[in-house]
C-alpha cells in the first residue's frame, strides 16, 4: 500500500484557459524523497500545494497514510493534514527570532524539540537572531527546521534552491538531503532542475503542461533522460 | 527656496517664542491649567487612539482577511465616518445624548458623556478611518506566503492574527495612529463643545479671553514640541526593520468562512457603521428635517458658496505650489533642496491654531510696516493691506495642507520614470513642454484626488479659519460651530450634513480609482 494516493486530481484556475494540473494519479512510498521535476508553468507547484491543502483540486482524491484528505466530499484543513512545507521564498516571520519561528507550530514547553531541531540543523548558534540577520542556506535551515518541527508526514519543499548562489548551492544541498535522511520523512520537493532532482531524489516524477510524463526511480531517468528532457524543456 | 521659505516662516515662528517666553499670565496658566491642558490631552489622546487602534484594525482585518457578504460595500464604508468633521460627530452624539436623545430613549437612562471620555468616544469614532486605512493597506499586502505557512503550522484563528499578521502590520498601526493623535491634538471644536480643557482650548483661551498673543504662542510653541515628539517615535518605530517582511507580496486569497461567522462578521460591521456613520448622520438629518426651513435661507447659500469657492481656490493654490515644489525637487536633485521641499509638508502635522498664530503674529508686524510705508508715500492715512483678508486665510490654508496635496502627487511622479523625460528631452521637447505632453497625463488621477483630498479638508477645517477669516466671510464650519455655540445644536445640522456630502466625493472618487 503507497504512503502517499493521488488519484485523477484535475485543477484550473479562474480565468485561465489550460489546466494546471490534468488527471494527475501517483503514488509515493513511505521514507522516500521524491523529486517533481518540470519546467516553469507545468503545474508542480499546484500540485505541492494541493498536497499542503492551501489549494482546492477540482477533482480527484488524495489520501495519506490511508487517511482521505482531499475528495468530493471531504477537506482536510492545512493545519490538520501534517504535512510541513518549506516554502520557495521561505516564508520565515521577520519579526520573530530563529527559536520563536521553530516553536511556532510546537507547544510553547516544547524546548526539547526545539533544541533537537536547532542542533539537527546546525542553528544553535543563530537561535536569537533574526531571519535578516542570517544567509540564505541559514534561512533556508530555519524554514526546514520550523516544518520539521511538528514532526510532519510529509515534507514538501518548493524550488529549496532557486533562492541561492550557484557557488552555494552544492552545499546546500548536502545539508538538505543529510537532514532528510536522518529525520527519514517522506518529501516530495519541486524544482526545475534534473541536476538538483537527481542529486535529491530516490524517485523522479516529470511533470509537463500539467500530465505526468514519467516516473521512477533516479535511475530508470537517468536511462531515458535525454530523451525525457527534450520533451520537457524543449 | 522662496516657497519653501513662505510655509516654513510661520512654523519657525512658532518655535522661535519657546525662547522669547509667554507673556504676563503665564504664572497662572503654569500652575491652574498647563497641567489640565497636558492631563487632558494626554488621556484624551490615549483613549482615542486605543479606539480608534481597535475599531480600525478590526476593520480592516476582517475585510482583508475574509470573504462575507457585502465586504466590498462594508470595505469603503468604513472610509466614510472620515467625510465627518470631529466637532460634528461631537454635536450629533451630544444630541443622540441629550435628556429627549435617542440612545438615552432607547436606554432608559441618560449617560453623560460631556466630559473627557465622552470626548475620546467620539474622537475614536470619527477618527478610526486613519489606522484602518493604513492597516488595511498592509494586511492586504502581507506576504501571503507567510500566512499560508502559518496555516500549515497552527489552526488557531486568534495565533495567526495576535503572534503573526498584527506584529507585522505595526507600523502600518503606528502611522495611522499618529495621524490619529495629530488630529486629536489639532481639534478644537469639539473639546470646546464637550468643556474639556486641551492645548487647543487653551491657545484659543489664550488669545481670545486673556488677550495675550505671546502666552498663545507660546502653548503652541509647546504642542508643536510635542508633534514632534510624536513624528520622530513614529519614524523610529517604522525604522525597525524586524517588524517589515523582506519578500515579495504576492496576492491575498481570502478565505472562506462557515455561514454563520459569516454572519457574525457582518454584524460586527454593521455595529462598527452603526455607531461612527449611521447613528451620528441619523441625528444629523433628523435634526435637518426639523430645521431646514429656518436654516435654508439666502444667508446659508452666500456661506455655502462662499465655504466652496475660498475651499476650491484654497486647494488649486495649495496644489499647484505642491506641483511647483515636486518639479523643482526633481530638476534639483541636490539633497538639501529635497530636504527643504519635505519640511514644507510639515503643517499637516502642526494643530490649525498653531498655524493660524504662526501667520497672523508675522504678517501683522509685516502689515504695519507695509502701512507705514504706504502712509508716508500716498501721504493717506495708515491701513492694514494684508490682515483682515482673505489672502491670509488662503495662505493659512496652504500651510495646513500642503501635505495633503504633496503626498499623492509624489506618489503619482513615482508612475513617471526618468527615461521617459530623457526620451523627450532627446526627441527636442523642452521641460515645460514634457511636463504638459507626458507627465501631466500620467499624474492626472493622482492630481484630482489631491485636489479633492485637499477641497474636502479645506471645507472641513475649523480652527484655523476661527483666527484668520475675515469679518465678513463665513464658512459652513464656522456657521455649524456658532449654532452649536449658541445652544442651537440642531441648526448646525444642514450645514454639517452639506459638509459631509461634500466629504463624500473624494472617497467615491479614491474607490473609484482604486478599482
Amino acid at each position: 500500500m503507497s504512503f502517499i494516493s493521488i488519484e485523477n486530481i484535475s485543477k484550473t484556475y479562474t480565468g485561465a484557459s489550460n489546466r494546471a494540473l490534468d488527471n494527475i494519479s501517483l503514488t509515493i512510498e513511505k521514507n522516500s524523497c521524491n523529486a517533481v521535476l518540470g519546467a516553469s508553468g507545468c503545474g508542480k507547484t499546484t500540485l505541492l500545494r494541493i498536497v499542503a491543502g492551501l489549494e482546492t483540486p477540482d477533482s480527484g482524491s488524495l489520501r495519506i497514510n490511508d487517511t482521505i484528505l482531499s475528495d468530493d466530499s471531504v477537506f482536510v484543513s492545512p493545519s490538520m493534514r501534517g504535512v510541513g512545507m518549506v516554502f520557495q521564498n521561505y516564508a520565515l516571520f521577520p519579526h520573530m527570532t530563529v527559536e520563536n519561528n521553530i516553536l511556532f507550530g510546537l507547544d510553547k514547553s516544547n524546548k526539547t524539540r526545539l533544541e533537537e531541531m536547532l542542533e539537527l540543523t546546525e542553528l544553535v548558534n543563530f537561535k536569537k537572531r533574526y531571519p535578516h540577520e542570517l544567509s540564505g542556506g541559514q534561512q533556508q535551515r530555519v524554514a526546514l527546521a520550523r516544518a520539521l518541527a511538528p514532526a510532519p508526514e510529509v515534507l514538501l519543499l518548493d524550488e529549496p534552491f532557486s533562492n541561492l548562489d550557484y557557488h552555494l548551492k552544492s552545499d546546500v544541498r548536502s545539508s538538505l538531503k543529510s537532514i532528510l535522511d536522518k529525520t527519514g520523512v517522506c518529501s516530495i520537493l519541486v524544482t526545475h532542475s534534473p541536476e538538483d532532482a537527481l542529486a535529491m531524489a530516490d524517485n523522479v516524477i516529470v511533470l509537463n503542461s500539467g500530465i505526468v510524463l514519467s516516473s521512477g526511480t533516479v535511475d530508470e531517468l537517468k536511462n531515458s533522460k535525454v530523451e525525457l528532457l527534450r520533451k520537457v524543456f524543449g | 527656496m522662496a516657497i519653501s521659505a513662505l510655509i516654513a516662516i510661520p512654523i519657525l515662528f512658532v518655535l522661535a517664542h519657546l525662547f522669547l517666553g509667554p507673556g504676563e499670565s503665564w504664572e497662572n496658566i503654569l500652575d491652574h491649567l498647563l497641567p489640565l491642558y497636558l492631563w487632558n490631552s494626554l488621556r484624551v489622546g490615549l483613549a482615542s487612539l486605543t479606539l480608534s487602534i481597535l475599531l480600525g484594525v478590526t476593520a480592516a482585518w476582517i475585510v482583508s482577511t475574509y470573504e462575507f457578504p457585502l465586504r466590498k460595500l462594508f470595505s469603503w464604508l468604513f472610509i466614510v465616518p472620515l467625510a465627518i468633521p470631529v466637532y460634528i460627530m461631537g454635536y450629533a452624539y451630544a444630541g443622540l445624548f441629550d435628556y429627549s436623545g435617542f440612545i438615552t430613549s432607547l436606554i432608559g437612562v441618560r449617560v453623560d458623556v460631556m466630559n473627557w471620555w465622552g470626548l475620546s468616544l467620539i474622537l475614536g469614532l470619527a477618527l478610526y478611518p486613519y489606522v484602518y486605512l493604513s492597516t488595511r493597506a498592509m494586511f492586504s499586502l502581507q506576504n501571503s506566503r507567510i500566512l499560508e505557512a502559518t496555516s500549515l503550522l497552527t489552526k488557531s484563528y486568534s495565533k495567526t492574527f495576535f503572534k503573526v499578521a498584527l506584529p507585522l502590520a505595526i507600523p502600518a498601526v503606528a502611522a495611522g495612529g499618529s495621524l490619529v493623535l495629530m488630529e486629536v491634538l489639532n481639534d478644537y471644536g469639539a473639546a470646546k463643545y464637550f468643556n474639556v480643557k486641551t492645548f487647543s482650548t487653551g491657545i484659543f483661551h489664550s488669545w481670545f479671553s486673556l488677550e495675550e498673543p505671546n502666552t498663545a504662542i507660546f502653548l503652541a510653541a509647546i504642542l508643536s514640541v510635542l508633534i514632534f515628539v510624536i513624528i520622530y517615535c513614529e519614524k523610529k518605530f517604522r525604522e525597525r526593520k524586524r517588524y517589515a517582511s523582506p519578500m515579495a507580496s504576492s496576492v491575498r486569497a481570502l478565505q472562506r468562512l462557515k455561514p454563520l461567522n459569516q454572519v457574525g462578521l457582518v454584524l460586527l460591521s454593521l455595529i462598527i457603521l452603526l455607531f461612527a456613520l449611521i447613528l451620528p448622520t441619523g441625528q444629523l438629518i433628523l435634526w435637518a428635517m426639523r430645521t431646514y426651513s429656518v436654516v435654508l435661507d439666502y444667508e446659508f447659500f452666500s456661506i455655502a458658496w462662499q465655504s466652496v469657492s475660498i475651499s476650491l481656490l484654497s486647494a488649486f493654490l495649495c496644489v499647484l505650489v505642491a506641483l511647483a515644489l515636486i518639479s523643482f525637487t526633481k530638476w534639483n536633485r541636490s539633497k538639501w533642496v529635497n530636504k527643504i521641499s519635505k519640511l514644507t509638508v510639515l503643517g499637516y502635522a502642526i494643530p490649525g491654531a498653531v498655524i493660524a498664530i504662526g501667520v497672523f503674529s508675522p504678517s501683522l508686524e509685516l502689515d504695519k510696516i507695509l502701512a507705514k510705508t504706504w502712509s508716508q508715500l500716498s501721504g493717506q492715512a495708515p491701513a492694514l493691506l494684508i490682515n483682515g483678508t482673505i489672502l491670509l486665510l488662503i495662505y493659512g490654508y496652504i500651510i495646513r495642507f500642503m501635505a495633503v496635496a504633496y503626498a499623492p502627487l509624489e506618489s503619482g511622479f513615482t508612475k513617471v520614470h526618468k527615461s521617459l523625460g530623457e526620451s523627450a528631452s532627446l526627441l527636442g521637447s523642452s521641460k515645460l513642454q514634457t511636463f504638459y505632453q507626458i507627465e501631466l497625463p500620467i499624474i492626472k488621477y493622482s492630481l484630482v484626488g489631491s485636489a479633492l483630498l485637499v477641497f474636502v479638508d479645506i471645507m472641513k477645517e475649523l480652527p484655523l479659519t476661527l483666527i484668520l477669516k475675515p469679518y465678513s466671510v463665513n464658512t459652513l464650519a464656522v456657521r455649524a460651530y456658532e449654532y452649536a455655540s449658541d445652544e442651537r445644536i440642531a441648526e448646525c445640522a444642514c450645514p454639517a450634513l452639506l459638509i459631509i456630502a461634500v466629504g463624500c466625493i473624494p472617497i467615491i472618487f479614491l474607490n473609484r480609482i482604486i478599482k
